[in-house]
């Protein structure tokens, strides 16, 4: 039996905040909140727990978001203009702390990786990552294993 | 820090307590927002072709002292495009959400709105229904006394096409409602 829609949503705001600040800011991440929460509503019904909670929630809110980005040539500007802004805060060794090092990296990551480390990071295994994004295992072990590399080659030194 | 420690910071990230989520849920609106837009541009339409319409009706008082049926129609029609299309303009105006601070009192206010909206849509069909019978007039009529009508026709050929985007929103808003109803009455249970 899932879990209720709001306590579902409560045990999930970060996730789902993540995903919206993610593809875009202020204003627009909202409105990206908005309409993931309501495609969750929607497919709440449908779901019947086959699939983990974390990965049902990683499809609608990831699909909902791209999809979104895609709908809107100003959200693409936006989008745009965020990555060039995440690029020049970029830099490695600015900041110390962990927080700063971990924003620091996911926002270097293009979507897809981003959204694949976000996946790893949750604990859902490779398998149902490939399910939510759509490619093989095989791959999504591939590009964790080289998102491990290039973050150590970052941040550790060679 | 290595590789493994970003999962810590994850998990800070994703554990931020669920800042007013009853606020969040509202955010279930934002199919409302959508819908609304395509209101207001459909009520842009409506307004425009009413001041569109004016001219028509000038003209046609000046330049036809004697008026035949024909052209009394024409005129009547216009009128009727531009009374009836800023009333309606005025009457399709949203009523404002309340009662935000809860998911019921969303809900309600959903369910209040939305049967605001289905009884404006309908309206809209009508009207839309009228517009149909003035274009299939005024061909006819531009046809067999060439009259200048046709820009009108082609204001009203294109405002009427967004008519048709009228039941799209008809269909969406019943739909919504089944929705917010059936939510409202588990919250009963």
């Amino acid at each position: 039996m899932p879990p209720s829609f709001e306590a579902l949503i409560s045990q999930n705001i970060g996730r789902i905040q993540y995903i919206a600040r993610r593809y875009a800011r202020g204003e627009d991440s909202e409105d990206i909140l908005q309409e993931i929460l309501l495609q969750l509503w929607r497919s709440y019904k449908t779901f019947e727990a086959n699939s983990s909670v974390e990965t049902w929630l990683y499809r609608v809110a990831l699909n909902t978001a791209i999809t979104w980005v895609r709908k809107s040539a100003k959200q693409k500007k936006v989008s745009q203009i965020v990555q060039m802004l995440h690029l020049d805060v970029s830099l490695p060794g600015q900041e110390s702390c962990q927080g700063a090092i971990f924003e620091q990296f996911m926002d270097a990551l293009n979507d897809a990786d981003a959204n694949v480390l976000m996946m790893y990071l949750d604990g859902l295994p490779a398998i149902e990552i490939a399910a939510v994004i759509g490619v093989s295992a095989n791959a999504i072990s591939a590009r964790i294993s080289r998102l491990k590399r290039l973050f150590e080659q970052t941040y550790i030194g060679e | 820090m290595n590789f493994d420690n970003l999962k810590d910071e994850w998990v800070k990230k994703i554990n931020v307590t669920s800042v007013n989520v009853e606020y969040n849920l509202t955010s279930l609106d934002g199919e409302l927002k959508s819908l609304n837009k395509k209101i207001n541009n459909r009520d842009l339409w409506v307004l425009f072709q009413a001041l569109a319409a004016i001219p028509f009706v000038i003209y046609f008082a000046i330049t036809h002292s004697s008026k035949s049926g024909q052209e009394l129609m024409v005129i009547l029609t216009c009128l009727f495009v531009c009374l009836l299309s800023p009333c309606y303009y005025w009457s399709a105006r949203k009523p404002s959400l309340k009662n935000l601070n809860s998911m019921h009192g969303f809900l309600q206010s959903e369910e209040v709105r939305l049967v605001k909206q289905i009884k404006i849509t309908k309206y809209s069909l009508l009207l839309s229904v009228f517009g149909w019978l003035f274009i299939a007039y005024s061909v006819v009529n531009t046809m067999l006394s060439n009259n200048p009508l046709l820009p009108l026709i082609l204001v009203e050929i294109v405002g009427y096409w967004w008519y048709l985007k009228e039941m799209k929103i008809y269909n969406k808003c019943k739909y919504l409602l089944k929705d917010v109803t059936t939510q409202l009455d588990d919250m009963k249970v």
